[in-house]
């Protein structure tokens, strides 16, 4: 992680919270969360472990030796956070979460305020989950040969449970398909970022790499963004995170009418899973996707198998997605 | 003999019309003063309205606007640059805390009456911790109230540049009888 991300994280902290993490962290790579919660200690995940800010300074284990966070330094840092603006980010707020610069997540909570069966606004913010934004370049190398069909690709469905590396995954296609490489041309790539999560933009630019043709709806409904792209942007290709609901399905199945190439995430376990949803299930049927990769349940980033358009597996070899982005680092 | 009395007098002459000039410039001046105050209230009253705009189209976030502000103001440059680079520090301390060590530091801040400064002041005090309708909505008001405090400046003036003017001169006239 370079100098800039760490500044752009410790920057949102309270002055007194960042003082003693510059003390204790040079640079956050290692960092995956941190938490504050009103009178509660700060609590950092690290690794793969937790531990809690000291009073002294340093990391410990021992509650009792932990600094306690304010609830007037939560009100600092969501100052920081919105840049003293809490108006500008309204909309974030009823979702529940701001990206910063550097592609940093902050979820929040605190007291909703509710009207007319929607939540309007948030108040009395007292937690905060500061997600530090970790990508893994070179991770879907491995995929692409499995995907790319000519001078194109293969529609491709991405399944895989919870918090199983999909998102990270899809991020590095993308930039992979929008750069191109010295064999393969780039392509126009249409990105609907309903949730901010691909390419993490701020003020309108995205965070994270997704590549030098990638044109990114951000925070846009995801069928609503797909003809909007279709009809605006003329993509070769766009990509979607999360497909779920009958619009979005019917959403894809026009944008490939449209001779548009998808790549789509979903969340499920297996084929058959993905066979018996509804519309998409109809398309899988159609057979419109020609590739499916199947992530592992319970491994992060572990591609676990690669189908084609009659089910049939292509690639069974088990690997992890960091593995790539390792052995690009060592030889970089 | 004769000729160096009218040497004082040329020179009398000369002492007279500098310190008239004198009064006349000092009346001067404390009429630009008002002058200039209104200029700065203007600038304000666009301030606000560019503050409204970009809060209601872009929800901009108000650092970017004081940055914005700094490229297009005159008078109150320096104020919008020294809160834009204060609040990028992110080193503490509430926005209106900054507003009013800014307003401090400003130099124009000088030409401004007591009831501007406080009502600057107030002004700070609502700015970026309220939702966007509310937000808009104190900014309305506030833009009313500069309007009217403009316009209260300006029917002044005419008769305060008057004042000062007379009184320049006036003064000059005085000193000058008392001096020669």
């Amino acid at each position: 992680m370079d100098k800039d991300n760490t500044m752009q994280v410790m920057q949102i902290l309270p002055v007194v919270i960042r003082k003693r993490f510059s003390e204790v962290f040079k640079d956050l790579s290692d960092v995956q969360e941190i938490r504050l919660r009103a009178g509660r200690p700060v609590i950092i995940l690290y690794g793969k472990s937790e531990y809690f800010l000291g009073i002294n300074g340093g990391l410990t284990h021992n509650i009792k030796k932990a600094y306690y966070v304010s609830a007037a330094e939560l009100r600092e840092a969501m100052d920081y956070i919105s840049s003293y603006s809490r108006y500008a980010f309204e909309e974030e707020l009823r979702q529940g979460y701001i990206t910063i610069q550097g592609g940093h997540r902050i979820g929040v909570a605190g007291k909703i305020i509710w009207e007319n069966g929607r939540v309007k606004n948030m108040g009395n913010i007292s937690f905060m989950n500061i997600r530090v934004a970790h990508q893994i370049p070179g991770c879907g190398e491995k995929l692409m040969q499995y995907i790319r069909h000519g001078d194109s690709i293969y529609n491709t469905l991405v399944i895989s449970p919870p918090r199983c590396g999909k998102t990270t995954l899809l991020r590095d296609m993308i930039r992979i398909l929008s750069n191109g490489d010295g064999c393969n041309r780039g392509f126009t790539v249409g990105v609907v970022d309903e949730r901010s999560e691909l390419g993490a933009c701020y003020r309108g630019c995205p965070q994270n790499d997704l590549g030098c043709r990638s044109d990114v709806l951000d925070g846009c409904p995801k069928a609503e963004g797909m003809m909007m792209l279709v009809r605006s942007m003329s993509p070769e290709i766009i990509a979607v995170d999360e497909i779920g609901s009958n619009q979005d399905a019917n959403a894809v199945d026009y944008v490939m009418n449209c001779g548009i190439r998808v790549i789509a995430t979903v969340h499920g376990l297996d084929m058959s899973e993905i066979r018996n949803k509804p519309v998409l299930g109809s398309l899988v049927k159609e057979q419109a996707f020609k590739r499916y990769i199947l992530l592992e349940a319970g491994k992060i980033g572990k591609v676990g198998k690669v189908f084609d358009e009659r089910g049939s597996v292509i690639y069974n070899q088990e690997y992890r997605l960091e593995n790539d982005y390792m052995l690009a680092k060592n030889a970089g | 003999m004769g000729h160096r009395k009218g040497e004082k007098c040329v020179v009398k002459f000369i002492g007279v019309v500098f310190i008239i000039s004198g009064g006349l410039l000092a009346g001067h001046y404390f009429a630009e003063k008002s002058l200039i105050r209104i200029h700065i209230l203007e600038e304000l009253e666009q301030a606000l309205q560019f503050m409204y705009g970009e809060i209601e189209y872009a929800a901009s976030d108000i650092t970017g606007i004081f940055g914005s502000l700094a490229a297009r103001s005159r008078y109150c440059k320096e104020f919008w640059l020294y809160m834009h680079d204060r609040l990028l520090e992110n080193e503490g301390g509430a926005l209106y805390s900054i507003w009013e060590d800014g307003l401090d530091k400003s130099v124009w801040s000088k030409y401004l009456l007591y009831e501007d400064r406080l009502f600057m002041g107030e002004t700070g005090k609502n700015i970026g911790n309220l939702d966007r309708q509310s937000q808009l909505h104190t900014l309305e008001i506030f833009k009313k109230r500069l309007a009217n405090i403009i316009l209260a400046a300006r029917s002044e003036y005419k008769a305060r540049a008057k004042v000062c003017h007379a009184a320049g001169a006036a003064a000059g006239i005085f000193l000058s009888i008392l001096l020669v």
